[in-house]
């Protein structure tokens, strides 16, 4: 369980971004935090990753304070694959499968190369293994980001804006994708796409302007976002 | 003097030049690495140090560096050194190697997106593991092509060493021509720096056509 507690966030000569946010991902389930650009969506993945360091609110990992954590363990546990997806462009698709389970799980090379094979393949990207980033399409890679995050296999991965590169198709077949994997890690969706959300999420957050306007069902939360939407285009 | 007499003396010389120029480049390669690392940091006393010095060099004539470090430095009180032609002549090509060299990482490491950082973070990777695996392999391909212009410049710097008597391959020409009455030795010289610089130059850009036919780009 990640338990969020009023946490707010200012950066340095800014705004406050976050306003005393609190809410919690259960495991198990499919959550989605939407919100249009600038509701504070970016900012609240990068404090609850630990890349923005907050001083108000805490966030909780299973009961413990994520910033009394060791680096290591944190990361183990709690992924992150960001908007720009990130994939190494100097890598293979195989060699960035690789990287973290060699040097940060300590796997002998030919272990790491075989799980990383095997995780390709359970992906149906196998054929990409030799491929550089630069070279498959924007569906591809967001796949192996999202598998590069799996084979550290965390208890929680948050995926920022997963389909800003993806048409329409592609982002069907995504979701349909991403919910084939949903009972061995628990996803938080980061997203303005609301379709998507609700074709891959149960539970949903509002964030708007920094704050919390409702936490439920997705469907429900959904329905605010695009009378926020109506309201915001009037 | 015959023709195979000269080409064997004018060799002589260039293998000094060149055991000149690899040695420099290869001290100035390693020490670039940390300064451009440093000049790349934001603020702090030693970038600025580092800045001014790199400056400094970039903004002087390497000529002139050569006869300081040769001539002028033993003359300084307590902290003046007398060098050899030889030593002389690679401290102060590495010195200018590095200035350029370090620009060059500085822009190389800047030209790398934040974003892979946060992303080598993101899985575990611990900072220095971030610089090894993720940072430096793609500043090093980017940088790669200028990298090698500073290369060749450094090598065609070389032949500037004669002037602290260091008998390298111009010394050698002017002194076969001097007998001979015969310019188009100075071709001939010109011709053995070709050798070594034209591959060095098509390899600047046989690493940017793989880095583009990779797909190399920082997202």
């Amino acid at each position: 369980m990640i338990e969020v507690e009023r946490l707010s966030f200012r950066y340095p000569g800014g705004a406050l971004a976050l306003k005393e946010v609190s809410v919690r991902f259960a495991p198990g389930k499919v959550s989605a935090v939407l919100g249009e650009s600038g509701s504070g969506k970016t900012t609240f993945l990068l404090c609850i990753g630990r890349f923005l360091r907050f001083r108000k609110g805490t966030v909780r990992l299973d009961g413990a304070d994520i910033r009394t954590l060791p680096e290591r363990e944190f990361r183990r546990r709690v992924g992150i694959v960001f908007q720009h997806l990130y994939l190494f462009p100097h890598l293979t698709v195989l060699e960035n499968m690789m990287l973290a389970p060699v040097h940060v799980l300590g796997r002998p090379g030919d272990e790491a190369e075989a799980e990383a094979r095997k995780m390709l393949d359970r992906l149906d990207i196998g054929d990409l293994a030799q491929s550089y980033p630069g070279q498959v399409s924007g569906g591809q890679a967001q796949r192996v980001a999202i598998a590069r995050a799996l084979l550290l296999r965390p208890d929680y991965l948050f995926l920022d804006e997963p389909t800003s590169a993806l048409d329409a198709k592609t982002a069907d077949d995504f979701a349909a994708w991403l919910k084939g994997l949903k009972d061995t890690t628990n996803f938080v969706v980061v997203t303005h796409n609301l379709l998507f959300a609700e074709s891959v999420a149960t539970e949903g957050v509002y964030l708007s302007g920094g704050r919390v306007l409702d936490t439920g069902p997705v469907g429900r939360i959904a329905g605010h976002a695009r009378a926020g939407k109506l309201v915001t285009r009037g | 003097m015959t023709f195979g007499r000269a080409l064997a003396f004018l060799l002589r010389g260039f293998v000094l030049t060149l055991l000149v120029a690899a040695a420099s480049l290869l001290l100035g390669f390693l020490v670039s690495i940390p300064v451009g690392i440093v000049l790349n940091l934001p603020g702090g006393v030693v970038r600025l140090v580092l800045r001014a010095v790199v400056d400094f060099i970039r903004g002087t004539p390497i000529l002139i560096q050569l006869l300081f470090v040769y001539f002028g430095w033993p003359l300084i009180p307590v902290v003046g050194v007398s060098l050899s032609p030889i030593a002389a002549s690679i401290l102060a090509l590495t010195v200018n190697s590095a200035a350029y060299m370090a620009e060059v990482v500085r822009s190389g490491l800047m030209s790398v997106s934040p974003g892979q950082r946060l992303a080598g973070r993101a899985l575990g990777l611990r900072p220095w593991q971030v610089f090894r695996f993720v940072v430096w392999p793609q500043a090093f391909r980017i940088a790669m092509p200028p990298l090698m212009n500073s290369v060749v410049a450094l090598i065609k710097d070389t032949a500037l060493i004669s002037v602290i008597t260091v008998s390298e391959l111009i010394a050698n020409v002017r002194s076969v021509v001097s007998v001979t009455w015969n310019p188009a030795y100075y071709l001939v010289a010109a011709v053995l720096f070709f050798i070594v610089t034209f591959p060095l130059m098509k390899l600047a850009g046989r690493v940017e056509r793989r880095m583009k036919e990779r797909g190399f780009a920082n997202d």
